[in-house]
């Protein structure tokens, strides 16, 4: 399976999409602090509110809202639902499966599939978190307040567990479709619609709603940290066993 | 079991929906063949070849590879089976260089360090590091002949490899087949539409019709058996048109 691994991520290695998704979140952060800055600048009484704000953000607060914004919003969810939705069936539907196919069985492509667009959305939020990072302890003070770093990393963490569990949810909706259009925007319904019951439940029925676990994690309480590690486990396992098993069956047409 | 048969088939069914494509296909391959897969447009020849790839599941019968069944162990019947199956795909934003790279990466050591080597076999060195976007339908087809080289297989499955080439772009695939079966010894099976060039090529034949495989024999053995006075081409349509009156 590690060859699995090894050889997708050559393919995105070799190809731009990584490099450009990568710098778009690395400059997104960069690009809302120069926009803010500007605006305040330029206009500074009606932003005064927000002055007030930023001007007594430690670095740690600075980077925790920045993670809340970054992994709530949308960017990343846009990145790592088109690459899940698409990691299988563009290599499915353009009949280059068909050679990987010939050199490993179909249980190591689909795990090493989804283990390669877990380190894939582990590049692009190391790559926002890092300009995050910078930009926090360039231009506020690092404070004594508040979270530590290891809370942010944990945060960071459990966030990306959870976009792994919606990567391999959606990569088992996706299993019968074969065009990679199609597929995209199943991707996106499955994300619109889990968010909207996450809005729509009560709150004691939303921990099994994963992206509900999002804006959970960003709560800062140590307590629900452990009940959303389990329902992103959860969500990797179930949903990464039933592609397995659709994936066993699938007659390669393309 | 005859022991020197690297592939066949047995009683190799597929149905679609209600339809057979492909019906009880016995296919027997020995080494060093270079096997004809001869059949017009639709008579099944890229649905058997999926199904000794293990790509479709069959109906009915299986495919064994050195006596290893398709069904019961994919994984280990195809170990030394190479293939292009329809148009060579690949990823067109990639090198051809690096569309081997990612393929060889699945394979292992051995084959990463075959790149240059069937490169150079397919004469497509020069153009390696150029996109495959940019290439031909005839470089692609020579890439995707070098891809199926890749793990140094025994057996090596074309699904017409010469389709939709010119006549100069077809006679230089099928000198390429010839110096590979020969050079190397390994074992073909190309299928395709055109007798004439399982007639240039192949040392065995076997002929689908409407998904029946409706005769199987040496080339020798075809060319003893039509009479001298009718074309190869005009034996393959009495062939034909003998299985279809017996529907
Ligand atoms: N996925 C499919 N669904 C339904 N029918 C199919 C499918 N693939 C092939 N067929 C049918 O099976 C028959 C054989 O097709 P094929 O194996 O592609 O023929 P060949 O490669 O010899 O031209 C054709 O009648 C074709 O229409
Ligand atoms: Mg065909």
């Amino acid at each position: 399976m590690s060859r699995v691994i090894k050889s997708e991520l050559l393919k995105y290695i070799s190809g731009k999409m990584l490099y450009i998704c990568s710098g778009i979140l690395f400059f997104l952060p960069i690009f809302n602090y120069v926009l803010t800055k500007i605006l305040i600048a330029s206009n500074p009484e009606t932003f005064s509110q927000i002055i007030d704000r930023f001007s007594n953000l430690s670095s740690q607060e600075y980077i925790l809202n920045s993670l809340a914004e970054l992994f709530s919003g949308g960017g990343l969810f846009i990145i790592v639902i088109i690459l899940a939705s698409s990691m299988i069936t563009s290599d499915y539907s353009k009949g280059t499966m068909k050679y990987t196919l010939l050199a490993t069985s179909r249980e190591k492509l689909i795990l090493g599939k989804i283990i390669a667009s877990g380190i894939i959305n582990f590049i692009y939020i190391a790559a926002a978190s890092l300009s995050i990072g910078i930009i926090g302890i360039v231009s506020y003070n690092w404070g004594s307040n508040s979270h530590s770093i290891i809370y942010i990393l944990a945060t960071s963490l459990l966030c990306w567990i959870t976009l792994m569990g919606i990567t391999c949810l959606i990569m088992f909706a996706i299993n019968r479709i074969s065009s990679v259009g199609g597929a995209i925007g199943l991707g996106f319904g499955i994300y619109f619609v889990i968010g909207l019951l996450s809005g729509l439940l009560p709150e004691s029925y939303k921990v099994p709603i994963i992206s509900a676990n999002i804006y959970k994690v960003l709560e800062v309480k140590w307590s629900s940290l452990v009940e959303i590690l389990i329902v992103g486990l959860a969500y990797i396992i179930v949903f990464s066993g039933l592609s397995l098993l659709a994936f066993r069956k699938k007659e390669i047409l393309s | 079991m005859n022991n020197n048969l690297i592939l066949r088939t047995e009683n190799l069914s597929k149905k679609f929906k209600n339809k057979y494509a492909v019906k009880d296909v016995n296919m027997n391959v020995q080494e060093g063949d270079i096997y004809g897969f001869l059949g017009p447009n639709g008579a099944g020849k890229t649905t058997s070849i999926k199904m000794m790839l293990g790509f479709l599941s069959s109906s009915d019968g299986d495919v064994y590879i050195n006596n290893k069944s398709v069904k019961g162990n994919r994984e280990e019947a195809l170990k030394n089976v190479g293939a292009m199956v329809e148009e060579p795909k690949f990823y067109e934003n990639l090198t051809g260089r690096k569309n081997l790279q990612v393929i060889s990466e699945l394979y292992g050591k051995k084959a990463k360090s075959r790149i240059d080597e069937v490169l150079d076999i397919v004469e497509m060195k020069e153009a390696a590091d150029k996109k495959v976007k940019k290439y031909s339908l005839g470089m692609r087809q020579r890439l995707g002949i070098a891809r199926a080289f890749l793990n140094d297989p025994e057996i090596v499955i074309l699904d017409e490899p010469t389709n939709g080439l010119d006549p100069y772009g077809m006679k230089s695939i099928r000198e390429l087949i010839i110096k590979l079966a020969n050079k190397y010894k390994k074992t073909f099976i190309v299928s395709t539409h055109l007798l004439n060039e399982v007639e240039q090529m192949c040392n065995k034949v076997g002929i689908i019709h409407n998904g029946d495989l409706i005769k199987e024999m040496s080339m020798e053995e075809l060319k003893e058996e039509k009479s001298d006075d009718i074309s190869f081409e005009d034996y393959f349509i009495s062939l034909t048109e003998e299985a279809r009156s017996y529907e």
